[in-house]
């Protein structure tokens, strides 16, 4: 029978809208052949890192649980792939006949926000899988279980952006990075990971916009060697869709996502075009900590 | 209508969980539906209100988080 995906489950909150779904396990094989035969006569498995990867639609549901650092996972806070069974008639089969698999130790974060001009913004999620003790398996598989209702609850795209004070004008393309650099590891020759580090947040946002006329050096411009920015002078404005018509929902309802950062601009591509095609302008922030908040400011429930 | 009591202390401002659960948010990183979550889940409102006032955020992140496994 096929199985098909469904919404991620962190703890009690669901995260739908997915559009692909991936459960890795990453082995790392030995397999040498020593003297005397070709073929390896001994094969193992040093490590395994497993975990589960996410793309969804629902960036506010996704954000509002994950932050900008993720969450640790725990058994009142697991995170939960399911694999839904789909029968020869190529629809649901009923009942409890789906599977499960869950991970109680590790951490789950979003790796990168996008969002094209007129797209509905996406998020890419990773989740890490842990050991409690490095021999037990740290998905727990649970066969039988019932198919959750479908979840899909919102869909945003791009409002306005502005960094360093600067308003980035017509916008065409956004991607955030969060930056995470995380380290999972064993110890003793464990086979399973049991402990993570994260080894750096280095948080990036990019943006491409047909303002062309914001590189230059007259004050309102980013000139070459960029400018600082603030959380006070910069946002990531994300607007939500009303679903069925083709209008947004109302600035003042706090459905909304706004990000602020901190940290510097820079044009990392002052202008580029093809043929008679509009030309496009590519500018970098790099986000720093401000010494009071995180780089990333994320409230996934704001008015514009 | 009841009486007022002459001594009676002023019943207390009812906490904003969302905008306390986002005030953690952005001094944690941790998610702001995920924090609310755990401070309701612990009955911590009022501990993280006054932990926040105190700027105890890397207590609060420790308090809600689950404990440091033995490896």
């Amino acid at each position: 029978m096929p199985h098909k995906a469904h919404a991620l489950k962190i703890g009690a909150n669901w995260i739908g809208g997915i559009v692909s779904q991936a459960f890795t396990n990453a082995p790392s094989m030995q397999t040498e052949p020593t003297a005397g035969s070709i073929y390896p006569l001994q094969t193992s498995i040093q490590e395994i890192k497993a975990g589960f990867r996410f793309t969804s639609h629902n960036v506010a549901s996704a954000l509002s649980v994950l932050g900008f650092l993720g969450v640790p996972l725990s058994a009142q806070v697991p995170a939960e792939l399911y694999e839904i069974n789909y029968g020869d008639d190529g629809f649901v089969v009923a009942g409890s006949n789906h599977r499960k698999i869950a991970f109680s130790t590790g951490r789950a974060v979003w790796r990168t926000l996008s969002c094209g001009n007129r797209q509905d913004a996406q998020i890419e999620i990773e989740v890490f899988g842990l050991s409690p003790d490095g021999s037990t398996n740290p998905a727990v598989f649970s066969e039988g279980v019932a198919a959750p209702a479908a979840v899909d609850d919102a869909r945003h795209t791009i409002a306005a952006v502005q960094l360093g004070g600067i308003g980035m004008g017509c916008v065409t393309d956004l991607r955030l990075e969060s930056g995470l650099q995380i380290q999972s590891d064993g110890c003793k020759s464990d086979v399973f990971d049991t402990r993570m580090g994260v080894q750096s947040v280095v948080p990036k946002i990019q943006v491409t916009t047909l303002a062309a006329e914001l590189v230059g050096s007259a004050s309102g411009k980013i000139n070459l060697p960029g400018i600082a920015a603030t959380h006070a002078n910069t946002f990531i404005k994300l607007r939500k869709r009303n679903n069925k018509t083709g209008t947004f929902l109302a600035d003042a309802t706090a459905q909304h996502i706004v990000i602020t950062a901190d940290g510097m601009v820079v044009p990392i591509e002052p202008f580029s075009a093809q043929n008679n095609a509009d030309g496009n302008t590519r500018f970098e922030m790099t986000a720093t900590f401000d010494g009071t908040n995180a780089p990333f400011l994320i409230n996934a429930a704001s008015s514009l | 209508m009841a009486d007022k009591k002459p001594n009676q202390e002023p019943a207390p401002e009812p906490l904003d969980k969302q905008a306390l659960a986002q005030t953690i948010a952005n001094k944690t990183g941790l998610g702001a539906k995920y924090l609310a979550d755990q401070i309701e889940h612990l009955d911590g409102w009022q501990t993280v209100s006054g932990m926040v006032e105190k700027n105890q955020f890397d207590e609060i992140r420790q308090w809600i988080s689950p404990r440091n496994k033995a490896v």
